[in-house]
């Protein structure tokens, strides 16, 4: 975190728009003590100190070893394998082929379209047709290279155009296309009849890595009793539960799940140990014994999703005053090669068709059509990655309007300003935003704190040699909370115990974002005790009760609710307790810092939270609450694409300053300042640690970022060789977070772990674009195609 | 991925590690920084069954001046080099050490292990070909001397005898109207491997504005670090300034024999060898006139 840090981040209520704030938030009630201040992280000391055990830390005595054997083409028939030779090596206990998986041969997070094993066919490089386990991981390595894969290679597809074209390849027995989903709101031709200028452009994003710093790792362990426990880093255990318990053909309840700490998921370790706990699984099955299966970098690379590329071909009409008329636009959103999180979970989850939900941007805009295609390739497969679809269509939108800008001789701002969501606005999906709209506000507050206009006058030349030009660039966007499928929700128990100590069961994992932090400073606050007086229960299926995956900047909001409720719960029997023991009306009494007195009275007799609880429990009353929220019903026409497919929005406004280097195309991003309305901010320090991360990865998206494939195979498959920023390529970043009340949300709140990356990339390349003129339509951005798109141009401007 | 298995050694002097590297005849490697090898080895490219550490060697450590020579000792680390050695370190030499990794890894990596090691683009490598550096390359039988132009034999490849240790680098050292330059080009602002790098040096008639003898070395260009002789040609007895490094750079573009990978095209590596050719003049030029 940047120096001076607690003196730069500004955080800021804004005036509420309604006060009825619903049944659950009663902000103002009593002073939040615990909630709204940033108490340091509950695990940083062990991280700091090295004591946190990540899953490679583990001891691996007793385990076997389990390894993948990987596919070398993108798409092939799978001929014949022969595993005598691996069987018979020494310390080889098992050698696996697609015969040997127990039940379902087959996972995934929405449809169980990837095998276990690959029985038949391969679809990409990296798919595993072979299991091993061994001893040793040596041995188990070996054993791999004893395995003899007869394949018969097919024509490969690695254009999602190409895909959906008569006579592709087929790369699934239900075609390639998995869907086109559509949005149409208005009329899109009258629209561009109103429009004075019209722009027609197509955008393109690469395959992205998420790069987490932990490689994957899982273990399968066979319990005494038949179950099966598989523990790892995971950002969903839920789901791992939900795809381990059919591949072992047993029920749900046989199979046990806990997340050990994980570094870093960005949505990739939704996926990913999916995969790797349905394997380990089947080795620890077929041996009864432990098995562990690790990857190395490359493998990460190799076997587990991506960021969506996208192909986006957008036409936009304006007005000359700047007012948006039209909006049409064609994504071909490439899948890879299984489906993963790409297609819909109705009414509106899945990335494709948040893609396409978002993809007009956080504009009121009374026409839009939009034409969305998901399919698949022979590329490796795209799943969840920070932002969920967003990223890429904000790339595209957000160029788009400065196109516009610069077409019409408007200030980029101006443009924005002009059409951006306000209350009462209506979306591209037609739905009403009837609270917590914060999005001009960002706007506004960005532009005085980054000094907008003054900034933007003094673009231009920055040393008299004229090798490096000064730019200005902006960016909004919105982002969602909740993941808008029909079972959204989240479930979460509290124990309060005779002494006052609390026990908080919770199935949201911690990858690094705080909500082991975040969660108990909500429980506190709702009960009235102190941070420490909470323990939280890890994420363990036996234990916790399901609580959905930890994605879709849902978990605060969901769970924090969710939580709240169990406390209210325990609090009833708190309430008639301390009402009785202090002869007040139970409505008066106000739970603060272990005390419990009359608001009335605040200096009168106050009781201790302990005496309260153990006085409850001496008569037997409920000390156990079990709080289940799921947000407001969501709905999207599967014709139209309208609806409300998300309750609330969390909105932002970034700007960014870049120096370009026009010689050599080199980027260096000077100046930052991001404005976030993110409803309440539960612990602004670790919502600034999601705001500089977030940003970190917008700009290696925009300049470096990109997994280059080559025939189906990965080039760049170590760190070495994908280039993520460094410390020294962040700018000095600003962060502004403004609170705009969720009326749904826990003490107002509302997500923000994936909003940070959202409008970085492309305020980033819009600053490079206002420096040098040259606009990189196709990422990175990277020196040289920054110094192509300025030859393109004939050189930079001379002014 | 884990190291493979091996034996560690730890001589107590140059002779004794130049005996044991004869003993174990090609079974041994040495190790300095390890920031190459151990790698090299974690991904099975290595497995020497012996290594030989000459991290402790204090007589690898050492710099200073022999007449008009400067001498760098093969142990020094980049991190100290980059902290230009009190002063001794030629400019271009501190700014290629500077640029190297990130501090971590400076605090490992040796300037012998980087010549070793010979990649086309290394940090430490191309400043010294354009220094004019030479290598002491030492075995029981003695002592040669290499100049790096033939040091250097391809990627990963030099003229080292597997029964020597490089002890030294030699230097003509820093003398007034004289000045050097570096420049880097990646992705990124620290551990990165260049996608193109120059180094410059020049040295000034007594009149301050004719350039007496210049060297211009590229990175990337090649499979080894190399000299380009048309910048030299152009450079030499021309008047320093815009005009003379244009031609220059126009000439180093011409020698740059640069490939097509994914991380960039042969014709915009070929355009900035061009682009920080004239840069690294620029600051060559700058120190030669002590500004
Ligand atoms: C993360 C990372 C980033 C890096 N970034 C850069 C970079 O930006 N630029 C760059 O140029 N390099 C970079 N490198 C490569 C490496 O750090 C350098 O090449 C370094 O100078 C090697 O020195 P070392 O002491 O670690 O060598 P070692 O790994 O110890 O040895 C390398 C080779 O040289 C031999 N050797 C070492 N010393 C001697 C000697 N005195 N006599 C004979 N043989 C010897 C060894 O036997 C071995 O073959 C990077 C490496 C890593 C791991």
């Amino acid at each position: 975190m940047s120096q001076n840090s607690e003196e730069k981040r500004q955080v800021k209520t804004l005036e509420r728009e309604r006060l009825d704030l619903g049944r659950l938030v009663k902000v103002g009630e009593a002073g939040l003590r615990i909630v709204g201040d940033s108490v340091r992280r509950t695990d940083d000391v062990l991280k700091a100190t090295g004591k946190l055990k990540y899953a490679a830390d583990y001891p691996q005595e007793g385990f076997l070893h389990g390894k993948i054997l990987r596919s070398p083409y993108p798409h092939a028939l799978i001929r014949s394998i022969d595993v005598s030779k691996a069987r018979e090596l020494p310390g080889v206990v098992c050698a696996l082929t697609g015969g040997d998986v127990p039940g379902r041969n087959g996972f995934g997070a929405i449809l169980p379209d990837q095998p276990v094993i690959c029985q038949d066919k391969v679809r990409y490089i990296g798919d595993g047709v072979a299991l091993v386990a061994a001893e040793s991981e040596r041995i188990a390595q070996k054993a791999l290279e004893l395995i003899r894969v007869e394949y018969e290679e097919l024509p490969a597809v690695f254009d999602p155009r190409d895909a959906l074209a008569e006579g592709a390849p087929k790369i699934h027995e239900t075609g390639n296309q998995i869907s086109l989903d559509k949005l149409r709101k208005g009329d899109v031709e009258a629209g561009f009849a109103q429009a004075d200028v019209i722009l027609e452009r197509t955008y393109q994003v690469p395959f992205l890595e998420h790069a987490y710093m932990e490689p994957d790792c899982c273990w399968a362990i066979p319990q005494p009793d038949g179950t099966m426990m598989v523990e790892g880093p995971m950002q969903a255990p839920f789901a791992v539960r939900r795809n381990v318990a059919p591949v072992l053909g047993v029920p749900i309840n046989m199979v046990r799940a806990r997340q050990i700490h994980m570094g870093g998921g960005f949505g990739g370790k939704e996926d990913s140990p999916i995969d790797l706990c349905c394997r380990a699984a089947v080795l620890a099955k077929h041996t009864g014994r432990p098995v562990r299966i690790s990857l190395e970098r490359e493998e990460v690379t190799l076997q587990t999703c991506k960021r969506h590329p996208m192909i986006m071909e957008l036409k936009v009409g304006v007005t000359k005053d700047g007012k948006l008329t039209a909006f049409k636009s064609t994504v071909y959103d490439e899948q890879g090669a299984y489906a993963s999180l790409g297609p819909k979970i109705p009414p509106a989850g899945g990335s494709h068709v948040h893609a396409m939900v978002m993809s007009p941007g956080p504009y009121e805009i009374e026409n839009c059509w939009v034409d969305a295609y998901l399919c698949y390739t022979n590329h490796p497969y795209g799943g969840a990655m920070r932002g969920f679809g967003a990223p890429q269509v904000h790339i595209a939108h957000e160029q788009m309007m400065d196109e516009l800008a610069a077409e019409l001789g408007m200030d980029p701002v101006d443009i924005r300003r002009k059409n951006a969501f306000k209350l009462g606005s209506k979306t591209a999906t037609s739905q009403v935003l009837d609270q917590s709209v914060g999005l001009r506000e960002t706007l506004d507050a960005c532009e005085e704190r980054f000094g907008w206009s003054q900034r933007s006058d003094s673009a231009g030349w920055v040393d008299a040699a004229k090798t490096k030009r000064r730019g200005v660039g902006v960016a909004m966007g919105w982002y969602r909370t909740s993941i808008g499928t029909g079972g959204d929700a989240c479930g979460a128990n509290v124990h309060v115990h005779e002494d006052g100590s609390v026990i908080l069961y919770s199935g949201i994992t911690e990858m690094g974002q705080g909500a082991f932090t975040v969660l108990p400073q909500i429980c506190a606050e709702a009960l009235g005790v102190e941070l420490e007086d909470v323990r939280l229960v890890k994420p363990d299926t036996d234990l916790v009760p399901e609580s959905g995956p930890t994605v879709g900047s849902r978990s605060t909001t969901l769970m924090g609710n969710a939580i709240i409720l169990a406390c209210r719960q325990v609090r009833e029997s708190l309430d008639q307790k301390a009402a009785e023991m202090l002869g007040v009306e139970p409505e008066r009494l106000v739970f603060c810092g272990r005390k419990v007195f009359d608001r009335d009275n605040p200096d009168g007799k106050a009781l201790e939270f302990r005496q309260v609880a153990a006085a409850a429990m001496a008569s037997g009353m409920r000390l156990i609450g079990q709080g289940w929220w799921a947000p407001p019903k969501a709905s999207l026409d599967p014709e139209t694409g309208q609806g409300s497919p998300y309750f609330v929005y969390t909105y932002s406004t970034h700007m960014a300053e870049v120096e370009v280097d026009v010689q050599t195309g080199e980027v260096t991003v000077t100046d930052y300042v991001a404005a976030f309305d993110v409803g309440k901010a539960i612990n602004p320090k670790a919502l600034e640690g999601q705001i500089e991360g977030g940003v970190a990865m917008g700009l290696g998206y925009a300049l470096m970022e990109k997994v280059v494939l080559e025939n189906g195979m990965p080039q760049n498959m170590s760190l070495q060789n994908y280039l993520i920023p460094t410390m020294l390529d962040m700018p000095d970043l600003k962060p502004l977070v403004l609170e705009q009340t969720n009326q749904h949300g826990p003490y107002g709140a509302k997500g923000i772990g994936e909003m940070p990356n959202i409008p970085a990339t492309p305020a980033v390349i819009n600053a490079v674009a206002n420096a040098c003129g040259g606009r990189v339509r196709s990422l990175p951005a990277n020196p040289e195609a920054v110094f192509w798109a300025i030859r393109e141009l004939g050189g930079p401007p001379q002014d | 991925m884990l190291l493979p298995s091996f034996t560690y050694h730890r001589p107590g002097g140059l002779a004794e590690a130049l005996a044991m590297l004869d003993g174990f005849g090609g079974q041994a490697k040495l190790l300095a920084g390890g920031t190459d090898l151990l790698v090299n080895m974690k991904h099975g490219k290595q497995a020497p069954a012996q290594l030989i550490d000459l991290d402790g060697l204090a007589e690898l450590k050492a710099s200073g001046s022999r007449g008009d020579a400067l001498e760098l000792g093969a142990g020094l680390k980049a991190a100290a080099i980059a902290g230009g050695l009190g002063g001794a370190a030629p400019q271009a030499l501190a700014q290629g050490a500077g640029a190297l990794g990130s501090p971590q890894v400076r605090n490992r990596a040796s300037l012998g292990g980087n010549l070793v090691t010979a990649r086309p683009a290394a940090d430490m490598c191309v400043p010294l070909l354009a220094l004019g550096a030479r290598v002491a390359l030492v075995s029981p039988a003695g002592e040669r001397q290499v100049d790096l132009p033939e040091f250097f034999l391809g990627p990963g490849l030099t003229a080292l005898h597997p029964s020597e240790v490089l002890t030294r680098v030699l230097l003509a050292k820093p003398r007034p109207g004289e000045g050097s330059g570096y420049g880097k080009l990646g992705l990124r602002k620290a551990l990165e491997i260049p996608l193109v790098n120059v180094a410059a040096w020049l040295a000034l008639e007594a009149d301050g504005k004719t350039i007496k003898e210049a060297r211009v070395a590229l990175g990337a260009a090649a499979p080894t670090p190399m000299l380009s002789p048309g910048a030299a040609k152009a450079l030499a007895g021309a008047t320093a300034g815009d005009d003379a490094f244009a031609a220059a750079a126009f000439a180093a573009a011409a020698d740059a024999r640069p490939i097509d990978d994914h991380r960039g095209s042969a014709e915009y590596r070929r355009d900035m060898v061009a682009a920080l050719t004239k840069r690294c003049l620029g600051q060559a030029l700058a120190q030669a006139r002590g500004n």
